[in-house]
């Protein structure tokens, strides 16, 4: 086998001290090296694919890391949602509140808007024959609209 | 800085250039890939010298080219990226000893606070004899003084230029040569006056 420029090197650095000695130790030398590389090289091996696995585990728990304030966010405002739908005041009347309510005035109601119609054109009647007529007494409305009346 | 420590293009090898190349291009994963493949044995010399330890070795290793696959997206390709993982090296294992003085000093964990390079374990190998001379390599250059025992370590372990260790450690090219002249010159001594010199003329002259 030819010496590399390393080995040749220390070759000649041994002759040069050890004179007819150099031989041998160099021989041993190389010798040594090269048992150390072997080691090394079965050592590491493996080392890419250890690097490589713990790169993405590390990868991985920093996306989580990334991830975790968006997620504690959402499940904020997820939270603030529901408890808002459940415990927030009702503006408006439930849907089945509004129909029987609906129900219980709506014969009122149309009653009362004939009644109503009948009133302003008792009133624009009056208008026209007699200015002063124009004021709406407590009979006129009990006369028009009876005794049930209508909260105006 | 002299120009001894300007890196020339031919030191920057092709796979550094085409790490550089990958990052430039967006591409991410083909440049930490080619860097962990191209640097794992280097980081790996490296840490095993710091800890003298397999398995602190392999874990510092490993840490070391995760952080440096994190960062690796900032390197600019102004110095080697083999200098910016030396450093990291260096660093983490200087850390761990740090850590483990810690821990030693509160009585934390293990025992194993202080390591000292003479009483490393030796790399696994096949044969015995071969396993006493590695482990008493270690010790050899145990003695060395260490800035003579890196530039040796870095010249004839890693195979680095003097050019790529002037990089590395900051120091010129002229003092590593001294520093690697000297350190060959001790070990050679070293080894001349040890039992394996005995078995080695011996067997040479039965040859």
């Amino acid at each position: 086998m030819t010496p590399n420029d390393v080995q040749q090197e220390l070759r000649d650095q041994l002759a040069g001290s050890s004179g007819a000695a150099a031989d041998p130790v160099a021989r041993r030398l190389d010798a040594h090296k090269q048992r150390r590389d072997a080691a090394i090289d079965s050592s590491t091996s493996t080392m890419p694919m250890h690097v490589q696995r713990a790169l993405n585990a590390r990868s991985r728990a920093s996306s989580r890391r990334r991830l975790a304030p968006w997620a504690y966010a959402m499940s904020a405002a997820a939270a603030v949602v529901i408890l808002f739908v459940q415990f927030a005041p009702q503006t408006t009347e439930p849907l089945d509140s509004h129909r029987d309510t609906t129900a219980v005035v709506g014969h009122g109601l149309q009653v009362t808007d004939n009644d109503v119609d009948v009133l302003v054109d008792e009133l624009l009647r009056r208008n026209a024959q007699d200015r002063a007529a124009w004021t709406v007494t407590e009979r006129d409305v009990d006369e028009l609209l009876g005794e049930e009346g209508i909260d105006l | 800085m002299s120009q001894e420590l300007i890196l020339t293009m031919d030191e920057i090898d092709a796979a550094e250039a085409e790490i550089i190349e990958a990052l430039r291009a967006g591409e991410r994963d083909r440049a930490v890939t080619a860097m962990v493949r191209r640097y794992q044995r280097f980081v790996f010399s490296v840490a095993m010298r710091q800890m003298n330890h397999l398995e602190d070795a392999q874990d510092i290793t490993q840490e070391v080219l995760l952080r440096a696959a994190r960062f690796v997206d900032g390197f600019q390709g102004q110095s080697s990226l083999q200098t910016w993982l030396y450093r990291i090296t260096i660093n983490q294992c200087r850390s761990e000893f740090r850590r483990r003085r810690i821990k030693s000093f509160f009585g934390i964990g293990t025992d194993e606070g202080e390591i000292d390079v003479a009483s490393n374990a030796p790399l696994p190998s096949h044969h015995a004899e071969e396993r006493d001379f590695d482990a008493y390599m270690q010790k050899v250059l145990a003695t060395l003084p260490p800035k003579q025992r890196e530039t040796f370590c870095l010249r004839f372990y890693d195979e680095l230029s003097y050019g790529q260790i002037s990089a590395i450690t900051g120091t010129s090219q002229g003092a590593l040569k001294a520093n690697y002249h000297w350190a060959v010159k001790k070990i050679a001594e070293q080894l001349k006056n040890s039992e394996y010199y005995a078995l080695w003329s011996s067997a040479h002259d039965a040859e």
